[in-house]
């Protein structure tokens, strides 16, 4: 249902869908035994908070560079709700080794680390790697960091939850940096 | 229920001439009854001055109700509140009727809104003691009684008045030829005969102002309705009935679809299995947290299973052990081998996960933590904080699924596999009641793109429905039966309604 407002403090008459909630709202329902609203069928960026993470991000970590790659993205209409998301694709290299490669992935294919939600000036994101199913998976955060709109703070939560020895013989290591670092825009 | 509907035209009781009646229907076919608690209930008659005392003290298991019998060892108001749930309340109305000889009683159970719903006679056996039949109406139209060797009550709910009649040797085309008509429902052909009886009661005919019931200004009176033939079309089941001799109750022979409440047994049952209406089998009684299965057998409820867990001391000593781990950075926890024994979960070699080993064959179960959110601090000083899903992870649940076949496949009963998650927002363990042939696991928990569909559905809809909905619409599974066990020790079992709310029903301790 499409409600007409007028916002007082503006001149212009904005339009607001009652169906769609702001990104920047969401995380206050974490807490709610009921998650959100039923209406809410679009979690939207409505303000455009999440254009200041768009662009192309180095860092490194130890003998590892990182290219980070972020889009904005509406995810298709699954289970009745669709969501404005940021999209995270990277490439790792030691040296002249590419350890890891997902520039060229599809939107909706694997191995694209998917946005989640905004809570402040962080914004969560899903993380399943090739060997995901052995350990290769966590959360990734990202935020601008203090020191300048340039720079962003990605900090990395390995997945901690059960792997079974049956499917995993051996279990990878990580390639993401276990310890916070800094990227720069390009 | 058609065999009687040439009675319709009928505008007063009929009952049996052994029945004479202290109360009878009302001839206004609009007028509701008067249900009225059976503590307001007055009579000498000792049947039913023992159905009224056992309802009004819950004393269910001295009465023995076979059908409740043996949960008896639970609270005597849990086995009425079963009783009630199946068959109905038992109150006292115009409905009620009791013999001046003192050797029947009918009493109609009701919903809450005084709609019948089942017929309960009481009688006395052959040995000299109280037993009640009990009898649910399923259909529309009405339901039908025996009350003696040859004769049947019909309550029509249409008009709320019984209708009597009689089954005697008549003109039958049966083909055994000597046998009486209340064989009908074996006969394939022919018809039945009986005598019709009108009773009228009330001051005065018509008159729809009667007076209290046992007021000498009431009266009831039977009058010939003449010898009624009727087809055998129009009969549902009569009871074959083999034994002679006519007035009274007679004892049940489970062929009438009538339930033994004080101990009766149906000849198709064999003790102690008693006939159940409701599946129209034979079962076995349950004690309190244990229900039929399909075969009549009692196996454990969930919540039976649940309590067997939530009781056992080394699990319980596992899982307050554990409570004390939610706010390290690492999680903890035990799985359970076949032979009871558990058996700490190591940290897998990338220092993160937890590691259930490739020879786990004999596992039944796993108790784990998931975190309390953390914090690393960023290069700026600012502070990133992990916020977890503090629910079974799809990795989780695969891995219990996981479980579920391969016990069965060892053949170890499903009933024992379960997977405990500690957490500062809840404890909650799954357990497996579904058909392991159709357990899907082919999704891979940790597709970025299921971890998205999972993490959406608990923020959309709650941890506990978004979880369920993810079982469901996501792995397409089903039988995985989510508890919680709360903060007072209280178990609620979790699960989607058909409209895919959630619904939080309460285990009875």
């Amino acid at each position: 249902m499409i409600v007409v407002g007028t916002s007082y403090s503006c001149k212009a008459q904005v339009l607001f869908d009652n169906s769609e909630m702001p990104v920047e709202q969401v995380a206050s329902y974490f807490e709610n035994e009921n998650g959100l609203p039923d209406h809410i069928t679009y979690v939207k960026d409505i303000n455009n908070v999440l254009n200041k993470y768009v662009g192309t991000w180095n860092g490194s970590y130890g003998n590892k560079s990182y290219e980070f790659r972020i889009v904005k993205y509406t995810t298709p209409l699954v289970d009745g709700f669709k969501e404005d998301i940021l999209l995270m694709r990277y490439k790792i290299v030691n040296g002249a080794n590419v350890i890891e490669n997902t520039l060229n992935i599809q939107n909706e294919q694997a191995l694209i680390i998917r946005g989640n939600f905004l809570d402040g000036n962080t914004y969560n994101l899903i993380y399943s790697g090739r060997e995901s199913l052995c350990g290769q998976h966590g959360d990734i955060y990202i935020s601008i960091s203090s020191l300048g709109s340039n720079k962003m703070n990605f900090t990395f939560f390995p997945g901690r939850d059960l792997i079974e020895g049956s499917e995993c013989p051996t279990i990878p290591d990580h390639i993401m940096p276990l310890d916070p670092i800094t990227l720069t825009k390009q | 229920m058609g065999e009687l509907k040439f009675f319709k035209h009928l505008k007063y009781v009929s009952v049996c001439s052994l029945l004479c009646l202290i109360s009878c229907n009302k001839e206004d076919n609009s007028s509701e009854e008067n249900f009225t608690d059976t503590s307001e209930f007055v009579t000498t008659n000792p049947i039913a001055l023992d159905l009224v005392t056992s309802v009004n003290s819950f004393e269910i298991k001295k009465k023995d109700f076979a059908l409740f019998s043996q949960q008896a060892s639970g609270t005597n108001e849990s086995d009425m509140s079963a009783f009630e749930q199946a068959y109905g309340k038992i109150r006292y109305s115009d409905l009620v009727m009791i013999d001046s000889t003192n050797t029947n009683t009918l009493f109609p159970l009701t919903d809450d809104n005084g709609v019948v719903r089942s017929l309960l006679v009481g009688y006395y056996d052959s040995e000299g003691i109280i037993q009640y039949l009990v009898k649910e109406i399923k259909e529309d139209s009405g339901v039908e009684v025996r009350i003696g060797e040859n004769e049947r009550m019909y309550y029509d709910l249409s008009d709320k008045n019984y209708y009597y009649y009689e089954i005697e040797e008549g003109s039958s085309n049966e083909s055994s030829g000597t046998a009486k008509s209340h064989t009908i429902h074996s006969s394939s052909s022919g018809q039945a005969c009986g005598f019709v009886y009108v009773n009228v009661c009330g001051t005065a005919f018509g008159n729809d102002d009667e007076p209290p019931s046992g007021s000498p200004d009431w009266a009831c009176s039977l009058v010939y309705d003449g010898f009624r033939c009727w087809a055998v079309g129009d009969t549902t089941v009569l009871d074959a009935g083999d034994s002679s001799g006519g007035g009274g109750i007679t004892e049940d022979d489970g062929d009438d679809g009538w339930t033994p409440v004080g101990g009766g047994s149906s000849s198709n049952c064999s003790s102690p299995r008693v006939y159940d209406p409701v599946s129209g089998s034979c079962i076995l009684p349950c004690d309190p947290g244990f229900e039929n299965d399909e075969n009549g057998n009692c196996v454990k409820t969930p919540c039976g299973h649940l309590d067997d867990l939530y009781t056992d001391a080394q699990y319980v000593a596992k899982v307050n052990q554990l409570k004390g781990n939610t706010g390290l950075q690492q999680e903890s926890g035990f799985s359970q081998n076949s032979n009871g024994s558990f058996t700490t979960l190591q940290v897998a070699p990338n220092g993160h996960n937890l590691y259930i080993p490739s020879n786990s064959t004999s596992m039944i179960g796993y108790v784990h933590t998931h975190l309390d959110d953390f914090d690393k601090v960023n290069s700026d000083g600012t502070i990133t904080t992990n916020k977890i899903y503090r629910m079974f992870s799809p990795a989780d649940l695969r891995t219990f699924l996981n479980m579920v076949r391969n016990a069965s496949a060892n053949n170890f009963p499903l009933d024992k596999i379960y997977a405990t998650m500690v957490s500062s927002s809840g404890i909650y363990t799954m357990r497996f009641t579904g058909d392991v042939s159709s357990i899907n696991t082919t999704f891979n928990p940790r597709d970025d793109r299921i971890i998205q569909r999972f993490k959406k559905l608990i923020d959309r809809f709650g941890r506990e429905r978004g979880f369920l909905k993810f079982i469901k619409d996501v792995t397409n599974n089903s039988g995985v039966d989510l508890a919680k066990i709360n903060n007072d020790g209280t178990i609620d079992e979790k699960e989607l309604d058909d409209q895919g709310k959630l619904d939080t029903n309460p285990c009875e301790n």
